[in-house]
C-alpha cells in the first residue's frame, strides 16, 4: 500500500542554552530531508495539563507548571528545567497527540513528529535525559480514549524507552517493544522486563550489535506486535544506533535502518494500521541524515 | 548491589573528580534517598537554601539538595550513606552507576 508521508513540527525547540546536545541544529537536519518530501504542518497548541496527566502523574504535571514559574533548576545532570522548556514539552506532546488522534483510523497514515525536547524516558513521575512529559504515552492514551483498543509502541532507539515502559507497565491495552544497547543508559531494558501481562518486550542488544543481529532482533519485534492486533502504532525512530553516532555502541548502518522501514511498511499493511512515529536520538548529520533517508526510503515514500 | 560494591564505584568516581550531580542521571533519586536516611542533613539545607528545599517539585529539590551534600559535607560519611541508598536502589539506578564509571573510565 502507498503511503504518503506527513510530518509535523513546533516552534518551540528553539533554544541555544546549555544543552549537551544542539537540538536546534539536529532538528535543522531532520527538516531538510522531510522537506525534501513534503511541507511541514506547523503546530503551535501547547498541551493542557489533562492531557498530560493522561500519562503522569498529577502531582508530577502539577509540579512542573509551579516550577516553571520558579525559575530555572536541573532535575538531573543535563537537564535544566524552567518556563521555556517547559513550553517546548508541552508543545512537543500536543504536536504528537494531535497527530495520533488525526491518524487514527487513517489505515494509510504515516506521520512523523519531528520535536524537541525527547520524550520516551519521561515516566510517569520523573523527568530523565531530557526528556520531561512522554509524547508518545499522551498520545496513546488519547487514542485510547477515543476509538482505538489497542496500541503498539516501537522504541528503536539506541537508549531504553524507560519512560514508556513505566507509563504501560499494567495497561494490557498498549504492547511496548524496544530494541535497544544494553547494558546502557538508562539502566533498564533487561529482558526478563515482561510486565505483568507480558505487554513489554526488551530486545536488549550488547555492544557493538550491527546490521544482521539488528535486523534479525526487529523482525522478532515486529511479529510480537503482529500477534498483538493493534489497531494503531506508534514509534519512537531513534537514529543514533547509527556507526557514525558517538552517543551508542552500536553499529546500524544506513541499510539498517532502510530495513527498519520495510519491515515495518509490511507490517502496517498486514495489520491496516496506521503509524505515528517520533524523532529520537541521531546525533551526528551522518547518523541523523543518513538513516532517516533510509528509513523514508524503507517506508517506500521517498521515491 | 551491595553497600561494599556501590561504595567502592562512588570512590572510583570521586577519584575521577566526577560529582554525582554532574554525572549520574538518578543524581536525584540518590537526594531522595539521603534525605530519608538522614532528616537531620535536610533540615540543615532546609535551614541554608529554603529557596531551592521548597521547591514545588520534589526531584528538582532533591537534586539540589544532592548537589548541597556534594558541596558541603564529609565525602566519606556522605558516600555511606549514599552507598547504602544504592544498595536497596531499583536494577536501574543501579546498572546506571556502573553504566556512569564505565563512561567516565573510557573517556579518561
Amino acid at each position: 500500500m502507498r503511503r504518503t508521508l506527513e510530518w509535523s513540527t513546533h516552534a518551540e525547540y528553539d533554544r541555544d542554552r546549555d544543552e549537551v546536545i544542539d537540538s536546534r541544529q539536529r532538528m535543522l537536519w531532520a527538516a531538510r530531508v522531510l522537506s525534501a518530501v513534503t511541507p511541514p504542518q506547523h503546530r503551535t497548541r501547547l498541551c493542557e495539563l489533562a492531557e498530560a496527566r493522561s500519562a503522569h502523574d498529577h502531582a508530577y504535571v502539577q509540579g512542573l507548571e509551579a516550577l516553571a514559574a520558579c525559575g530555572s533548576y536541573h532535575l538531573d545532570p543535563e537537564l535544566r528545567f524552567d518556563a521555556t522548556l517547559w513550553r517546548a514539552a508541552r508543545a512537543a506532546c500536543a504536536a504528537t497527540s494531535d497527530a495520533v488522534l488525526a491518524a487514527q483510523g487513517n489505515t494509510r497514515a504515516l506521520h512523523l513528529c519531528v520535536s524537541r525536547p525527547g520524550s520516551h524516558h519521561a515516566s510517569r513521575g520523573f523527568a530523565l535525559g531530557c526528556c520531561v512529559l512522554n509524547n508518545l504515552a499522551v498520545g496513546a492514551h488519547a487514542a485510547l480514549a477515543s476509538t482505538t483498543q489497542r496500541v503498539a509502541i516501537i522504541d528503536f532507539d539506541a537508549h531504553h524507552g524507560n519512560g514508556t515502559q513505566d507509563i504501560f507497565w499494567d495497561d494490557p491495552r498498549v504492547l511496548c517493544v524496544s530494541l535497544h544497547q544494553y547494558p546502557f543508559f538508562p539502566g533498564s531494558g533487561a529482558a526478563g522486563e515482561r510486565g505483568p501481562h507480558d505487554t513489554i518486550a526488551n530486545y536488549a542488544l550488547p555492544a557493538g550489535t550491527d546490521h544482521g543481529p539488528a535486523v534479525r532482533a526487529y523482525a522478532q519485534a515486529l511479529e510480537r506486535v503482529h500477534r498483538f492486533q493493534p489497531s494503531l502504532i506508534l514509534a519512537e525512530a531513534g537514529l543514533d544506533a547509527h556507526a557514525a553516532d558517538h552517543t551508542s555502541d552500536l553499529l546500524y548502518t544506513d541499510e539498517t535502518f532502510y530495513s527498519f522501514g520495510c519491515l515495518t511498511a509490511k507490517l502496517l499493511d498486514d495489520l491496516r494500521c496506521p503509524l505515528v512515529a517520533e524523532l529520537g536520538g541521531g546525533y551526528t548529520e551522518s547518523a541523523l541524515v543518513g538513516g532517516l533517508t533510509a528509513l523514508l526510503d524503507g517506508f517506500g515514500v521517498r521515491s | 548491589m551491595t553497600t561494599a560494591r556501590a561504595r567502592e564505584i562512588l570512590a572510583s568516581l570521586r577519584a575521577l573528580e566526577c560529582a554525582l550531580t554532574a554525572c549520574y542521571p538518578y543524581a536525584a533519586c540518590l537526594g531522595a534517598s539521603t534525605r530519608k536516611h538522614r532528616p537531620d542533613w535536610w533540615q540543615l539545607y532546609a535551614r541554608e537554601a529554603p529557596v531551592s528545599a521548597g521547591l514545588p517539585l520534589p526531584q528538582a529539590a532533591d537534586y539540589a539538595f544532592l548537589a548541597f551534600c556534594e558541596r558541603t559535607l564529609d565525602q566519606d560519611e556522605l558516600d555511606a550513606v549514599l552507598a547504602a541508598g544504592l544498595a536497596s536502589a531499583p536494577s536501574a539506578q543501579q546498572v546506571e552507576l556502573v553504566n556512569t564509571l564505565d563512561w567516565y573510565q573510557r573517556q579518561r
